[in-house]
């Protein structure tokens, strides 16, 4: 077991039952599930970044929800490792859970989307302390609001308590939704594509806000995202998801540079390069992901892979194996390819 | 081919003119891939509507000229432009589950563009769609099949082959892999890149993100509220960018093969397009910003060779 860490998911399951008709019910068909997560385990080490990259539908967002278990998970364990000794969340009971929740908290993609509109800042804000209860009075209250504000760079504060959404550029309203992830006090930031619905001249400035309250506040953080040369900028480790199962993982750098599994070894051939003179070799695979209502069997890889070996990659699913430090990859091709 | 002059087109809205294309003038030629990239806002899906004249109905074309092979075509009334619209001068859309009709075959949908402006029969009308088809990757049989039997790749696919089924001598694509995940973006990007090389295609490229045109594109123009910034050749502009602006839009977008270091920004945020800044619109936000620039505009400047900037350091 390793040191320092923050949170460790084992086998993480999240199954979504589809609804089967009056017919199908009748003839005993099988109960089918959309394999959304399909027994993922990692690791975040205290203020370590860890990125799930992957693209959509691979089952990464859906993580994050069952890490804060907006979604129940349909088996494994999520530990937590506090001040107080490890807490394995998914045995909580909801009134646990309630006193549980400021610890973990996420940070949505939509920064239009995750403010309501017809609330000021202040408002927005103050509803979380209010709810939890974490604060004695309305100066306490104030106060915790403007440090926050000054946390994410708004400044003045007092000039931006009053003003509703819709008086807030893209990127200031991001920060606003940084700040009310923030005011709880969390130990555990679960950042979905912070920045991807953001203007690209100013997504740098969101990110080193990030970074920023990573280092004052001690920060863990679930970073994620499809881009890829951002995961590379931003996290210490990194997962490449592909249909709800971490294929590899190891130090972003690391699996950048000298990736091993055949789909991540694609999946960084074709990342966009805003550069005209470097011509590189892709690796295009054909069709597009399969659904997760029918996992193919073996290694569920095996229908696009370009390395494909009958037999061996359609009967068993390989699992993540260490090959060299905190780099692990599933694949049973890995050493001949 | 096409000339683009001094083109300004605004939205009336109750609070005053949206100044969303404020004097824009570039020149393509044939079989080029022209460029157009800007953040959001920063008019670049209004001036392609222009070029189409899609424009919804509060949208007015206050001045410019627009020539396609020498004819003007702002000034042809609906019915001429009808005529090349489509046929000339075709469009691949961004959003292919909207661009296409749900509750009608993708094939009928293709065929009827040809339908419309061509005057063949109907057979031979699908036999060329299913060309088409085939000719961006997607089977013959799928010509019977909905949109919502195709995959999302598929169906910007779909798109492309509309576009090209009138061999049209003009294509603007406004965003045509923005919503597409990286794998199916690169078989899209790929097909693209194909079809210039065999159609010796015109085309100009609209989107947000400078690596679409590091891979597509002969040449780019740089659009700030309203106005292009910066024009030349791509690799001029990505190596040796000269407009402040376009500097930190370079800058802005990670590199796997650079540094490792956070994207850089630009501070402040783009204009509002009712009210823009007097002078050089960027200078509210332009880390070069001198007295001149908050009076005067500044006239576009050849640099070198094909590159062309709007910025009095230069």
């Amino acid at each position: 077991m390793l040191n320092n860490v923050k949170l460790r998911v084992e086998d993480l399951r999240v199954w979504f039952p589809v609804r089967r008709g009056l017919i199908e019910f009748l003839q005993r068909k099988p109960q089918k599930f959309v394999k959304a997560v399909d027994g993922i385990s990692f690791y975040i080490k205290k203020g370590e970044i860890f990125g799930l990259v992957g693209e959509s539908g691979c089952g990464k967002t859906t993580t994050a929800r069952a890490l804060m278990r907006l979604i129940e998970p349909m088996g494994g364990k999520i530990f937590f490792y506090g001040e107080d000794g490890p807490i394995e969340l998914t045995s909580l009971n909801k009134k646990q859970l309630k006193k549980f929740r400021t610890k973990i908290q996420m940070i949505f993609q939509d920064p239009y989307e995750s403010l309501d509109p017809k609330q000021s800042v202040f408002d927005a804000l103050s509803e979380p302390l209010k709810v939890n209860k974490l604060v004695k009075n309305s100066k306490e209250l104030l106060e915790r609001i403007l440090s926050v504000l000054e946390d994410v760079r708004l400044y003045p504060p007092e000039s931006f308590i009053d003003r509703y959404p819709h008086e807030l550029s893209g990127g200031q309203r991001q920060r606003v939704v940084i700040a009310s992830a923030l005011v709880l006090n969390p130990e555990i930031i679960l950042a979905d594509e912070p920045v991807s619905m953001l203007d690209v001249s100013i997504r740098g400035e969101v990110l080193r806000i990030l970074l920023e309250l990573k280092e004052k506040r001690g920060l863990t953080y679930l970073f994620i995202t499809h881009d890829l040369s951002l995961a590379r900028v931003i996290c210490d480790r990194i997962g490449v998801m592909y249909l709800g199962k971490i294929v590899e993982t190891g130090s972003s750098e690391e699996v950048i540079k000298n990736p091993k599994h055949p789909y991540t070894k694609a999946l960084v051939s074709v990342i966009p390069v805003p550069d005209p003179t470097i011509k590189r070799e892709k690796i295009i695979l054909k069709g597009e992901v399969p659904s997760p209502m029918d996992v193919p069997s073996g290694c569920r890889f095996h229908p696009r892979c370009p390395y494909f070996k009958e037999g061996v990659c359609n009967k068993e699913e390989p699992t993540l194996m260490e090959i060299s430090k905190e780099h692990l990859v599933a694949c049973h091709l890995w050493e001949d390819i | 081919m096409l000339e683009v002059k001094g083109v300004k087109t605004y939205y009336l809205t109750d609070e005053g003119q949206v100044k969303a294309v404020d004097g824009v003038s570039f020149a393509m030629e044939r079989g080029e891939t022209l460029g157009l990239a800007g953040e959001s806002g920063c008019g670049k899906t209004t001036l392609a509507l222009t070029i189409t004249r899609l424009l919804p109905r509060n949208a007015r074309v206050i001045s410019g000229e627009i020539y396609f092979d020498g004819v003007e075509i702002l000034s042809l009334d609906e019915e001429e432009f009808r005529k090349i619209r489509w046929k000339d001068i075709s469009i691949i859309f961004q959003e292919a589950m909207n661009a296409l009709n749900p509750v009608r075959r993708v094939g009928d949908q293709i065929v009827e563009a040809i339908l419309l402006h061509e005057n063949v029969a109907r057979e031979e009308a699908v036999d060329r769609v299913m060309n088409a088809l085939e000719m961006v990757g997607i089977d013959r049989e799928r010509f019977w099949h909905y949109p919502h039997e195709f995959s999302g790749g598929m169906r910007q696919s779909a798109l492309i082959a509309m576009a090209l089924v009138c061999n049209p001598k003009l294509v603007i694509a406004d965003e045509p892999v923005t919503a597409l995940d990286v794998m199916v973006r690169a078989q899209v990007l790929k097909l693209i890149k194909e079809l210039q090389s065999k159609m010796d295609l015109s085309m100009i490229l609209i989107t947000h993100d400078l690596s679409v045109i590091a891979e597509t594109c002969d040449r780019v123009a740089i659009m700030y509220a309203g106005k292009i910034v910066e024009i030349g050749d791509v690799i001029s502009i990505f190596k040796d960018p000269k407009h402040p602006y376009t500097k930190g839009l370079v800058k802005a977008f990670p590199s796997i093969y650079g540094p490792r270091e956070l994207p850089a920004s630009i501070s402040g945020t783009p204009p509002d397009l009712l009210n823009p800044p007097s002078g050089c619109r960027f200078h509210p936000r332009c880390p070069h910003v001198m007295d001149i620039c908050k009076v005067e505009e500044p006239e576009m400047k050849r640099i070198n060779g094909k590159q062309y900037v709007a910025c009095h350091l230069y």
